[in-house]
């Protein structure tokens, strides 16, 4: 009689009783804010529960979880980032930003867009620095800050502006995301876009100006 | 083990240690992957399932058996003459007293479940070692599971600080 063979498991790469195969579905059953604590049991534990096919399994098997917010917060020991809330105000996630720094002291993080399960943010008085987060992973990419070439070439160094806003979306194509940024020069409005994915991004280029004025985020 | 009715299709299951199952294919069919195997016309009459020994196979055929008539599609449902609750209920303490088993065993049925993707068995086997992580520090959770700390005292810090939140 001949006989059919499944595909040998894979070789269990963590320490500990329960073998590596178990231990991802019992993670895979734990709910994210949960997960953030055993992030610190071992470092295994925490790679495994940051592993982008993970956090996907996880996410499609909780997918249920009703619509979440994106906050910022920010404290006066100049600790800032980002919380998720539920709908009832409880915290699920809270991302602390440790990377990107305001030029002035007392600045603060605001959140100018979520789109496609990402955040983009900026300061509110620093407005020029635009970054996405992606919540689920921690992962960030800096938008770059300067203006696209033919727009630098226009202004001739004039520098009476202001970021207004940053829109995006994803080219499912080539798996890439573009941004549409917005900045107040003296009375008018000018456009550019970018091109980015997650590990890179090119130039801004300069698009089209808006016909009508696009509305700018409230300030607190 | 279910009696053995005339015109059931019939599979064998060999684990690694040289035992052999003879079970409904209805019943190998609990198995996701092994429902894929016998759909894409890859299964032979006898499956070798690797890494799972006898002694984990037959408690997961024992529950691929006791759990086929209600899950399955296979027309071999009784459940015309009792009530599903009733069945539901009777399922219910029957997984209770399936499950009595030593932690070693648990975690190799999780790994088994995982495996052959039996969604059931893996739910209700996973469930004492989730609430176990759960309620407890995670001291307690690495001696529970003899996981080896490899964090720098000064990495677990950084680990525990941006994470402080969760610990609430």
């Amino acid at each position: 009689m001949s006989s059919s063979e499944l595909r040998p498991l894979p070789a269990a790469s963590f320490s500990g009783d329960l073998p590596a195969d178990a231990l991802y579905e019992v993670l895979l059953r734990i709910p994210a804010k949960e997960l953030c604590r055993l992030r610190a049991v071992c470092p295994a534990w925490r790679a495994l529960t940051s592993n982008p096919f993970f956090v996907a399994a996880h996410k499609s098997r909780h997918h249920k979880a009703p619509p979440l917010l994106a906050v910022a917060y920010g404290d006066d020991g100049n600790h800032n980032g980002v919380e998720i809330l539920d709908l009832s105000g409880n915290v699920v996630k809270r991302i602390p930003n440790t990377k990107y720094k305001s030029d002035l002291m007392f600045d603060s993080i605001r959140v100018v867009r979520t789109r496609l399960d990402l955040i983009c943010l900026s300061w509110v008085v620093c407005s020029r620095a635009f970054w996405v987060l992606n919540p689920a992973t921690g992962a960030t990419i800096a938008l770059p800050l300067g203006f696209s070439e033919e727009l630098e070439h226009e202004l001739e160094g004039k520098r009476l502006c202001h970021f207004e806003s940053c829109a995006f979306g994803h080219v499912s194509s080539t798996r890439e995301y573009k941004a549409l940024r917005v900045s107040s020069i003296d009375d008018r409005q000018v456009s550019e876009v970018i091109t980015f994915d997650d590990t890179n991004h090119g130039c801004w280029r300069r698009k089209q100006d808006p016909l009508r004025p696009v509305s700018v985020p409230v300030v607190r | 083990m279910a009696t053995r009715e005339a015109g059931k299709k019939m599979i064998m299951l060999k684990s690694p240690d040289g035992m052999e199952f003879e079970v409904e294919e209805a019943v190998a069919m609990e198995s996701q992957t092994i429902r894929k195997m016998i759909e894409d016309d890859c299964a032979d009459t006898a499956i070798l399932i690797p890494n799972i020994n006898s002694k984990i196979l037959s408690r997961v055929i024992e529950y691929c058996n006791k759990h086929v008539p209600t899950t399955g599609a296979t027309g071999a449902a009784a459940s015309d003459t009792v009530a599903p609750a009733a069945l539901a209920e009777d399922l219910k303490i029957w997984d209770a007293e399936f499950i009595k088993v030593n932690r070693a065993t648990r975690f190799n049925l999780i790994q088994a479940a995982s495996y052959l993707n039996i969604k059931g068995l893996l739910d209700l086997t996973s469930q004492t070692t989730i609430d176990t992580i759960s309620d407890n520090s995670l001291e307690e959770i690495r001696s529970f599971l003899s996981t080896k700390n490899d964090y720098l005292p000064e990495e677990e810090q950084t680990i525990r600080r941006e994470n402080q939140w969760a610990f609430q």
